[in-house]
């Protein structure tokens, strides 16, 4: 095992960034804002010069603990990840909130340390500080939907965090062992579903699915183009580590194509619309891992790779709408394409993208992802993928930009002017869309097995072209029936929020009671004699101890108004400062012990 | 440049719509002479079929989900909000 020195971590940047941050003075927006392309500058150095191995590796508890496994699966998560990264900030250029910054930060920076984790209890680490970090994103909205969104978020993900908890200690205890290896599905354990239990969390596997549409929506306008990136992507990768080839992947896989494009077919607000193609799109990812040959696995690689720029271009634009116009509901826009031309333009890019157009990015990797399929002999997956990719470019493709810059007259209220590092985001990440539809091996060379599918023969791009532009035909045909409405469709965040009200029931009627009957003896039973106490120690007091303590106590005072600056009183703040706490002590520790 | 083609193709609805039957009708015409050497399905044999395949699925699709999915789960705006 090598030492640190060939390795340096790709996070190490975000963390000191996001560190750094805080002690920023806001009015010098304008010449900090280019410190943020850098962390993801040089991550992408990083990744691109990496050799591989196993790096960083030190003994804790008796096991070996490895924060940099650098082999081909990692190195294709981190290439991409650096690179929307930088987008991202490229994108948030404008923004002059330093917190919105700093949990951006740190939650690249958790996707990487995942990324290259070697074993669970790293994985771990990041895996919540990932969770964390993008609460605050959608927080950082300050509204109160999101605040309500974030902590349903927030929980949510902490349920899915103690199944992989729970999981990897079982685990320990019966293999003694921390080392985050490939599980074979003929062998797996209960403590090994109690991982993937965890990691389908935030794979938004459905029925666990609900966060997602519940919480993106309602995130910043730049926030929510980070979070399309990584978390379920990060989980992408988990997957695609540990548990290739288990076949309730594949069908589940495919049921969650289906469900986010079915979803988004009937949904109003455009934000949520993508977030319900994030289920979509993981879906073919997640199916390719569970059919497990080379090639499903590859094309679940590329297509999380390609998945995340067009996602993210997508997000971008949606943010763009919200952003000009200060609302995202197709039921109130329409006819904006003549006022946002250009945003208009990269959209559609990246909605052929996802809907698998030739000379596009999705195209070279979601055909890869369902001929495996059907090579492997899994037809009906692969029939269930093709109706997923005409639900998605009837919905993604079509229903979204009808409504949002076609349908009805021309839109007349007042537009924002899009800032330039918006549109440059934008840009760049069409151009990578399109870049690698026609050159696509640029991606098949990063793929973890060797690539023999041809994604350019007639017949695929035949048969895709039909596909589509019938799909076109039947949109054409019930463009009435398909108008969206102004309305909220209950999914499984029904239930979530019903437990929630259920446990605040319980807290209120029972927990209350029990808290008034404890106070009622207390002050009955407790209290006089505590006064005693206290005039007896009152007493002491006075006589003895003031002259000796007044100094200690002065700074005492000085001390404790610092920390009460701090106690707020409000969780989210608690819960902040946690996060800084904890990055600032792995950073240290990185550099004092990482050898 | 974008803003004049977008307005041209707004005033010339007609136009755009035979453009689109007459791609439409091309492709189906080129799938006859198309066909793939390793069918995934067989039916994909048959010329038209992913054409036919595509407008069933996506008119069955939204009628199903418009009409009957819709109505079941969707709710008013502030559904949540009420207690």
């Amino acid at each position: 095992m090598n030492g640190i020195e060939n390795f340096i971590h790709p996070s190490l940047g975000f963390f000191i960034l996001a560190l750094v941050m805080p002690f920023l003075k806001p009015e010098g927006h304008k010449v900090w804002r280019w410190l943020l392309p850098m962390p993801p500058l040089v991550a992408l150095v990083l990744v691109l010069t990496m050799p591989q191995g196993l790096f960083g590796g030190h003994d804790y508890l008796g096991t070996r603990l490895v924060v940099g496994r650098v082999d081909a699966l990692s190195i294709v998560f981190a290439h991409i990840f650096a690179i929307q990264a930088l987008l991202g900030m490229i994108f948030s250029l404008h923004v002059e909130d330093r917190a919105q910054h700093s949990a951006s930060c740190f939650y690249v920076g958790g996707a990487f340390g995942c990324v290259f984790a070697g074993d669970y209890v790293t994985l771990f680490i990041f895996w919540e500080m990932m969770a964390v970090a993008s609460t605050f994103l959608v927080w950082l909205n300050r509204t109160p939907k999101s605040s309500a969104a974030g902590f349903r978020y927030l929980l949510f993900h902490i349920l899915g965090g103690v199944f992989l908890l729970a999981g990897l200690l079982l685990r320990y205890q019966a293999l003694g062992t921390f080392a985050f290896t490939p599980v074979a599905p003929a062998s797996a354990q209960m403590y090994d579903w109690l991982i993937l239990l965890g990691f389908a969390v935030n794979a938004a596997v459905v029925p666990l699915h609900a966060w997602l549409p519940d919480a993106y929506p309602e995130a910043t306008v730049t926030g929510a183009v980070f979070m399309s990136a990584f978390t379920t992507k990060t989980a992408v990768y988990v997957l695609a580590r540990g548990f290739s080839g288990f076949e309730i992947l594949g069908i589940m896989g495919v049921v969650m194509t289906i469900y986010g494009a079915a979803f988004a077919t009937i949904e109003n607000n455009a934000r949520r619309i993508l977030a319900y193609h994030i289920v979509s799109q993981v879906g073919y990812m997640v199916a390719g891992i569970g059919i497990g040959t080379a090639m499903t696995v590859n094309g679940a690689c590329a297509h999380a790779y390609a998945h995340i720029l067009y996602k993210g271009l997508l997000f971008m634009a949606a943010g763009c709408i919200l952003y000009s116009t200060g609302t995202a509901k197709l039921s109130e826009l329409g006819g904006l394409a003549y006022k946002l031309p250009w945003v208009m333009f990269l959209y559609m890019v990246a909605a052929v993208s996802i809907s698998g157009w030739p000379l596009f990015n999705g195209f070279i990797s979601k055909n890869m992802t369902i001929t495996g399929a059907a090579e492997a002999h899994h037809a009906w997956l692969a029939m269930g993928m093709e109706i997923a990719a005409v639900g998605t470019f009837l919905s993604v493709g079509i229903k979204l930009p009808y409504f949002a810059f076609f349908h009805g007259k021309d839109y007349d209220k007042p537009v924002k002017p899009i800032p330039w590092n918006m549109m440059a985001a934008m840009a760049g990440a069409a151009f990578l869309c399109f870049f690698i539809g026609v050159y696509p091996h640029y991606l098949y060379r990063l793929l973890p097995f060797e690539v023999e599918y041809v994604p350019y023969t007639a017949w695929q791009v035949t048969q895709s072209l039909l596909l589509l532009s019938f799909t076109g035909l039947a949109f054409y045909l019930m463009r009435v029936v398909i108008k969206p409405k102004a309305k909220l469709n209950m999914d499984f965040d029904f239930f979530y929020r019903l437990s929630g009200r259920l446990g605040l029931g319980f807290a209120r009627v029972f927990l209350a009671r029990v808290d008034n009957w404890w106070t009622d003896a207390y002050r009955r039973l407790g209290l006089s004699g505590m006064l005693l106490a206290a005039r007896s120690s009152r007493w002491f007091d006075e006589n003895a101890i003031d002259g000796v303590v007044d100094g200690t106590a002065r700074s005492v005072l000085g001390v404790g108004g610092g920390f009460s600056r701090l106690e707020t009183g409000r969780l989210t703040d608690y819960i902040g400062m946690a996060l800084l706490l904890g990055a600032g002590a792995f950073v240290g520790y990185y550099f004092l012990f990482g050898a | 440049m974008l803003l004049k083609i977008l307005i041209y193709a707004r005033d010339h609805q007609p136009l755009v719509k035979k453009l689109f039957f007459a791609a439409l009708g091309l492709l189906v015409v080129s799938n006859f002479f198309i066909l793939p050497d390793h069918p995934h399905f067989g039916v994909e044999k048959i010329p038209g079929f992913w054409a036919v395949f595509g407008t069933a699925v996506g008119v069955l699709f939204v009628l199903f989900l418009k009409k009957v999915v819709f109505p079941l789960i969707g709710k008013s705006e502030d559904f949540y909000e009420r207690d």
